[in-house]
């Protein structure tokens, strides 16, 4: 090991961090702008449904909201409450924005994970089952994987309920209770993933396999499975890893149209109506929010291709 | 034959209310009825928010004051009786006695003292529950059992006010001890909140030990189901299914194209509450551009065919409104209907002494160069497909004598923008309320945009509807007769068609009532074995 290594890993580290910091912030801050362009009356959204607000219960309205502050003052207390990770009350819930997200995630989280799952697991068996070879499934896998990437994810829900649930009464329409309603939304969430997945691995193997070390493994003597998933699947992952961020974007706005067909509690449903219903504290957390999680992912998938592609941690240590 | 078959139809309609009351089976006690709902909400704390939904679910956990039976007539219910001083400015409630809050806490005097002084206090931020309760002067709890609500001035809408769940009892212990009560409520109903999860809905079990009730029910003592799912379905045909393949026993909102076959289904019934209070209507902004002139908003409301375009958007499935009121609102003058309609030649006439007496090259009139258009703002996610459809039936007929209705789809910001803005023609809403106070609400000067709903920006209405609030039930009747024929004179508003609520339910959902407000009532259901 070189002396300097540990400072400039420090350095790298530290600039990391600064990066992460100047994307959140970035993200507040437009999220802030967009929203204050958007015109609107945010007092009529805090006194909710059936409005009736007379002139000094708007204005208390507004005082106690922070409302009747000039902007520079709002943008000012709200980046230093967000540094501490308070994003204000919602106006439709008439809570902690943070603690509604906590609450809803836990119910996305374990939608997203599920779909994930099933999405990665059947792209890997439908990559390696096909890539070039078995033609004919190969054809139709792709067909398949054409429409369910083509096909509205709200419309995929409707067709497997339609099925699944009123027809064959196999899994219950509704609801957050137990697995069996986590089957039919994990599932049509995980459609349209795993199909894009399973395109992008199977390109990536078929390459990879006409590359010359395939040709020296199989001279070895080793079975085309082993080479498929031990040395095949390693190139392809690095091309499927990159993907990362359109997957997580697919992710985060399926599970709103999903989590509405099928009425489950959860991120989506919350973005949703925070947006519908112009409620700027939830929908800068929810921004703030995602903007964590696709910078925490992408740290992960960073660290990742350093596990897949050891060319890269050579690099490093240079 | 088409027309025997929709007679049939109309016939099936007519007697299906009937013959569902005419089942005179015994109810039984059990089961778990299962309810998806098209919309959600985000507080079940009926006291601060003016949510439908929210009253729905909350309905079944708070007792009220009084009870507003079908027909109109206020029952007892916490209150075992009232007196209401000549000039409505001191309104004196006995209570029951032997009422306790699922916790345990004894109904008194001080709980409903504390349960009012809380929604009047600004720092519960209570927007409609408030302007339920009117300007209070001082709430007095007498003695254990006395309750005396006063006013500085008349103020007659209190009883029906007090009778929805907005103002309904909650425990003051629970609400000493909770600093936030939107996830919760501890009330004295047949029913307690078992879970309240945002996005996918309420839990509600029946308590025991309930032996008292609305006035107007048909049983006393325990509610005859163990308990209530409500849950929240916001994708209409997923809803449907969810009915048809019985995994739900009822369903709000079914969608007008599939009404007729949720309808013919053997299994299934509909059954519909017309809403009383403001119709769902056009209010023409009386402040600005071409509806400023009385004659061209005269000429407007002849040239829409109202019955036709309802029918083109819902099918048969709601009522075409003839009045600002719907026909089950206090004092609903039926006379009214005569006076206006569809009437092309008149609103030419109109337009024509108005001075749009040019036609440019599309038809549409003008005046000094300038075509006559209107603008319809409103916001879509509120906006249902058919009163989309409805608009572009409107939009369509009214070009026929020359109007040029240009529809404006906007979000929820960009409709209130434009609201306080004043940068509309048209604006269009309807409010449940049985009490004609509402129409207070919607054409009173204080509530012009953006204090309020007065869309159509009139003042013209104040002195009435202020002397209305507190006089006597003979001059109410009188005055809201006036408002009502002046709104459709004047042409204010167009009304379109009564708002209703629509619940398809299975043929085993018995003994559905339908308290205030149109909302269906589960205290006195049953579900058929």
């Amino acid at each position: 090991m070189m002396p300097g290594l540990s400072a400039r890993l420090a350095l790298r580290a530290l600039n990391r961090l600064l990066m992460i910091a100047v994307v959140l912030w970035g993200a507040a801050t437009i999220a802030f702008v967009v929203v204050k362009l958007i015109p609107g009356d945010p007092v009529g959204v805090i006194s909710g449904g059936d409005n009736i607000v007379d002139g000094p219960q708007r204005e208390a309205i507004a005082r106690q909201f922070g409302l009747d502050q000039p902007i520079a003052v709002q943008y000012a207390t709200y980046v230093r409450r967000a540094l501490t990770g308070d994003f204000g009350t919602s106006y439709q819930y008439r809570q902690p924005v943070t603690r509604v997200i906590v609450e809803a995630g836990g119910y996305t989280v374990q939608l997203a994970a599920t779909a994930m799952l099933i999405a990665v697991v059947a792209a890997l068996i439908s990559a390696i089952a096909t890539a070039g070879q078995r033609a004919k499934l190969r054809a139709a896998l792709i067909g398949f994987e054409l429409i369910a990437l083509s096909t509205p994810i709200y419309w995929i829900g409707i067709v497997l309920l339609t099925l699944f649930s009123f027809k064959l009464q196999w899994f219950p329409v509704t609801g957050s209770d137990g697995f069996r309603s986590l089957v039919l939304p994990a599932v049509t969430l995980s459609l349209p993933l795993g199909a894009l997945l399973s395109q992008v691995l199977r390109d990536g193997l078929e390459d990879s396999l006409t590359q010359p070390f395939a040709m020296t493994v199989r001279m070895r003597g080793v079975g085309e499975t082993i080479l498929r998933i031990r040395h095949g699947l390693r190139h392809a992952a690095l091309a499927a890893s990159t993907l990362t961020g359109t997957l997580l974007a697919s992710v985060l706005g399926g599970s709103i149209l999903t989590e509405t067909v099928f009425g489950r509690p959860g991120i989506g449903q919350i973005t949703l109506q925070a947006i519908k219903s112009r409620d700027m504290p939830m929908v800068l957390g929810l921004v703030m929010f995602s903007a964590l999680i696709f910078v925490i992912v992408n740290i992960i998938v960073d660290a990742l291709y350093l596990v897949i592609d050891p060319r890269l941690r050579r690099a490093s240590h240079e | 034959m088409a027309a025997v078959k929709s007679l049939g139809f109309l016939l099936a309609m007519a007697l299906a209310p009937a013959a569902a009351q005419a089942q005179d089976t015994k109810p039984v006690h059990g089961g778990t009825l299962n309810v998806a709902l098209g919309t959600d909400t985000a507080i079940i704390d009926p006291s601060i928010t003016g949510s439908s939904v929210t009253a729905v679910i909350a309905r079944n956990l708070v007792d009220s004051l009084v009870g507003q039976a079908e027909d109109n007539s206020f029952t007892p219910w916490l209150a075992d009786r009232w007196e209401i001083s000549d000039d409505h400015t001191r309104y004196t409630f006995h209570l029951r006695k032997n009422v306790t809050f699922s916790d345990g806490t004894p109904l008194d005097a001080e709980a409903v003292k504390y349960n009012f002084d809380r929604i009047i206090d600004p720092k519960t931020t209570s927007a409609y529950a408030k302007s339920l309760l009117g300007p209070v002067k001082s709430i007095e709890a007498l003695d254990a059992d006395t309750v005396v609500i006063a006013y500085q001035k008349p103020f007659s809408p209190l009883l029906q006010g007090l009778s929805l769940p907005y103002l309904g009892i909650q425990s003051p212990t629970y609400l000493k001890k909770t600093a936030n009560t939107k996830n919760t409520v501890v009330g004295s109903g047949p029913f307690t909140l078992e879970s309240f999860v945002k996005g996918s809905g309420s839990h509600v079990i029946k308590r025991q030990d309930y032996n008292w009730g609305p006035g107007y029910a048909a049983h006393k003592g325990a509610a005859y189901l163990d308990a209530i799912v409500f849950k929240i379905l916001p994708e209409a045909s997923v809803r449907l299914g969810a009915l048809t393949s019985g995994q739900v026993d009822a369903i709000d909102n079914v969608p007008p194209a599939n009404y007729r076959s949720v309808q013919e289904n053997p299994s299934l019934q509909v059954v519909t509450r017309e809403n009383p209070g403001v119709n769902t209507s056009y209010f023409l902004n009386t402040s600005r551009g071409p509806f400023a002139d009385e004659k061209v908003r005269q000429a407007f409301q002849s040239a829409v065919d109202v019955k036709s375009a309802v029918q083109a958007a819902y099918l048969g499935s709601l009522k075409p409104a003839d009045n600002i009121f719907g026909p089950s609102t206090l004092y609903y003058d039926p006379s009214i209907a005569a006076s206006w309609g569809y009437d092309p030649s008149k609103a030419n006439k109109l337009l024509d002494e108005a001075g749009w007496s040019e036609r440019d090259g599309e038809g549409f009139r003008t005046k000094d160069g300038k075509r006559l258009t209107v603008r319809y703002v409103y916001d879509s996610s509120d906006k249902s497909a058919e009163e989309v459809l409805l608009a572009q039936a409107v939009q369509f007929q009214v070009k026929q004598v020359g109007f040029d209705l240009e529809l404006v789809p906007t979000d929820d910001g960009g409709h209130t923008g434009a609201l306080g803005s004043n940068d509309y023609d048209i604006d269009s809403f309807w409010y449940v309320r049985a009490e004609p106070d509402i129409l207070r609400t919607v054409f009173l000067s204080d509530y012009i945009p953006p204090k309020g709903a007065n869309s159509a920006r009139v003042n013209a209405l104040d002195e009435r509807l202020l002397k209305a609030v507190g006089a006597s039930d003979e001059e109410r009747k009188k005055l809201y007769g006036e408002a009502q024929k002046e709104i459709i004179k004047k042409a204010y508003a167009v009304p379109l068609f009564v708002a209703a609520y629509q619940l398809g339910a299975s043929r085993k959902l018995q003994g559905i009532s339908w308290a205030t407000n149109a909302k269906p009532n589960f205290y006195d259901a049953w579900l058929e074995r």
